[in-house]
């Protein structure tokens, strides 16, 4: 799924990793809220995002949309969401993109084994619709425009 | 105790050998005669006797000699060795044979009567000590075999407390799971009705977008019940270290969360003096906030009346929450705490079924009771204790500790 926001100039790449269509739903949802130019990449399951990883590393050459965001499920059939924190760290153009991954019900472990690997960011996903939109806009507003990493619109 | 035992007569003279008999013959006891030190040693190999009657002046093994061989053997260490000697016999000789474990000493010619009866205490002492020695190989035995039940029941109970923390942390992994798993399929019913009321609702009538509001709101209402399902679940996993938690200020913090609702209602609440009691802060707060929003909830209509009151009474703190509401009927008190019971429909009293089964769960963690008087049309009084004293260690050490007091 690609999709195209063209109501402000700067274009900001996301990649959402998420199995669940609804969450998935829900994520492009909350990202799309505020109208932001936004090219967002679906990805359902672990091995399809370990291939567009990689695909990245090997035409980074070939100047790409950059990548402002990667937004992963913990728990994705093919490939864990630890095994691609630690693949996405290991690629130098992907080194400082900011990693948030969510899980329905991390253990205290888990979540800083994510953390130990180079997660920027582990959250629960909440129960309810609204609340889980409004994480996604925080996310989306800290990581695109409050983050001082963030390249400026 | 067998009055007849054995005794061994040790002489090389034949005559004295039968003198000695003729002198101890009606006390009944057995005899044994030996001429020698050597024939002496041969019988104590195969048999046990209460006394050694023994010559000291015998040829090539002398009373000595035997004695110092008798003692140096387990089985005869202990019998009574009387020795005979004839008159004129220096002091350094009777010293001697106290020396090598004789218990007496008695010069030829002798008294009968004073032999008889220094034969009978002998013979009567040595069946006392007898006796002692069975006393004690059963007291012992006995001791082996409570140590032994002890010590297994001990195993066992160790086995059992780890097959319950095993079982309590799959349950735990297990609440969590199924938590997560049950909310997801929820949260997708929820996305997908979300989105369709935002993108179709002005397009629907009034009765579809009825529908789906209620849709949304049943999917909430099963979200609460996965909640509470899942906090109940917990109760059943061994809990932190008991703190010490003052009542009163808890009840303080249930009142300032149940502000709006006690404002809105326009109740009356008053909370005396309340103990303190060691136990879990937050299950506490949670028992008081469930009782006291009950207390709030089943009103007449009135603005309710709610007391909340508590005191020590027998070493265990004693508790109550009063209310002036609808009351219960006797034949639903047990009802109560069942899990997900409810009396009325969701119209009249909102709720989840959950809480009083919530309520009594944590009063029995914390080792106490919960009950309630009431009567319909007049109000409620849940009661409860809880104990006041800390216990030392864990349920599993009190079980421990009640089973080795009560085994000994």
């Amino acid at each position: 799924m690609e999709t195209e926001c063209k109501t402000n100039l700067k274009r900001f790449g996301v990649v959402v990793v998420e199995d669940s269509k609804s969450d998935a739903r829900l994520i492009v949802e909350g990202l799309q809220h505020d109208g932001r130019n936004l090219s967002i990449l679906l990805l359902t399951d672990g091995e399809k995002a370990s291939n567009h990883f990689k695909d990245i590393e090997e035409v980074s050459f070939v100047s790409r949309d950059k990548l402002d965001l990667i937004l992963l499920d913990l728990n994705l059939p093919k490939k864990s969401g630890f095994e691609l924190i630690g693949e996405i760290r290991a690629i130098p153009v992907l080194t400082n993109v900011p990693v948030v991954v969510f899980s329905g019900a991390p253990r205290a472990d888990e979540v800083w084994h994510c953390y130990d690997l180079g997660a920027n960011l582990v959250v629960r996903k909440p129960h309810e619709v609204e609340p889980f939109l409004n994480l996604i806009k925080a996310i989306e507003h800290y990581c695109l425009d409050v983050h001082a990493g963030a390249s400026p619109a | 105790m067998d009055p007849k035992g054995k005794i061994l007569l040790v002489d090389n003279e034949p005559a004295n050998l039968v003198a000695l008999q003729a002198v101890l013959e009606d006390m009944g006891h057995e005899m044994v005669l030996a001429n020698s030190g050597r024939d002496a040693l041969r019988h104590l190999m195969s048999d046990d006797f209460s006394v050694i009657l023994m010559d000291v002046q015998m040829p090539t093994m002398d009373g000595f000699e035997t004695a110092t061989l008798i003692r140096s053997r387990e089985r005869s260490r202990r019998t009574p060795i009387v020795f005979l000697t004839a008159v004129g016999r220096s002091e350094n000789e009777m010293f001697r044979g106290y020396q090598v474990g004789a218990v007496d000493y008695l010069v030829k010619p002798f008294i009968p009567e004073i032999l008889r009866y220094k034969v009978a205490v002998l013979m009567d002492l040595q069946a006392k000590t007898g006796e002692l020695k069975a006393a004690n190989e059963e007291l012992l035995a006995l001791n082996v075999s409570l140590e032994e039940r002890v010590r297994a029941r001990t195993e066992e109970l160790e086995v059992q407390g780890r097959e319950l923390a095993r079982s309590n942390e799959e349950l735990s992994q297990f609440a969590n799971v199924a938590s997560h798993d049950l909310q997801e399929p929820l949260r997708s019913m929820s996305t997908y009705l979300y989105l369709l009321e935002r993108d179709s609702g002005a397009g629907l009538g009034p009765e579809a977008r009825s529908h789906i509001a209620s849709a949304l709101e049943a999917a909430k209402r099963m979200r609460q019940l996965i909640g509470g399902l899942l906090a109940f679940s917990r109760l059943e996993i061994p809990g932190r270290q008991a703190q010490t938690v003052d009542c009163g200020q808890i009840v303080r913090e249930v009142l300032q969360v149940l502000d709006g609702v006690i404002v809105e209602t326009e109740a009356q609440v008053t909370a005396g003096d309340l103990p303190t009691v060691p136990g879990d802060p937050a299950m506490l707060r949670q028992l008081f906030q469930n009782l006291v929003d009950n207390a709030l909830k089943f009103s007449n209509g009135v603005p309710p009346r709610v007391e909340v009151g508590g005191e020590l009474r027998h070493g265990e703190a004693f508790l109550w929450v009063r209310d002036h509401g609808i009351g219960i009927e006797r034949k639903d008190f047990d009802k109560i705490f069942k899990l997900f019971k409810r009396l009325h429909t969701l119209e009249e009293y909102p709720g989840s079924g959950l809480g009083l089964a919530l309520c009594k769960k944590i009063v029995e963690r914390h080792g106490g009771r919960l009950w309630l008087e009431s009567e319909p049309g007049k109000g409620s009084t849940f009661y409860f204790t809880l104990p006041a004293e800390h216990r030392d260690g864990d349920g599993m050490q009190n079980e421990l500790e009640a089973v080795r007091s009560g085994g000994s």
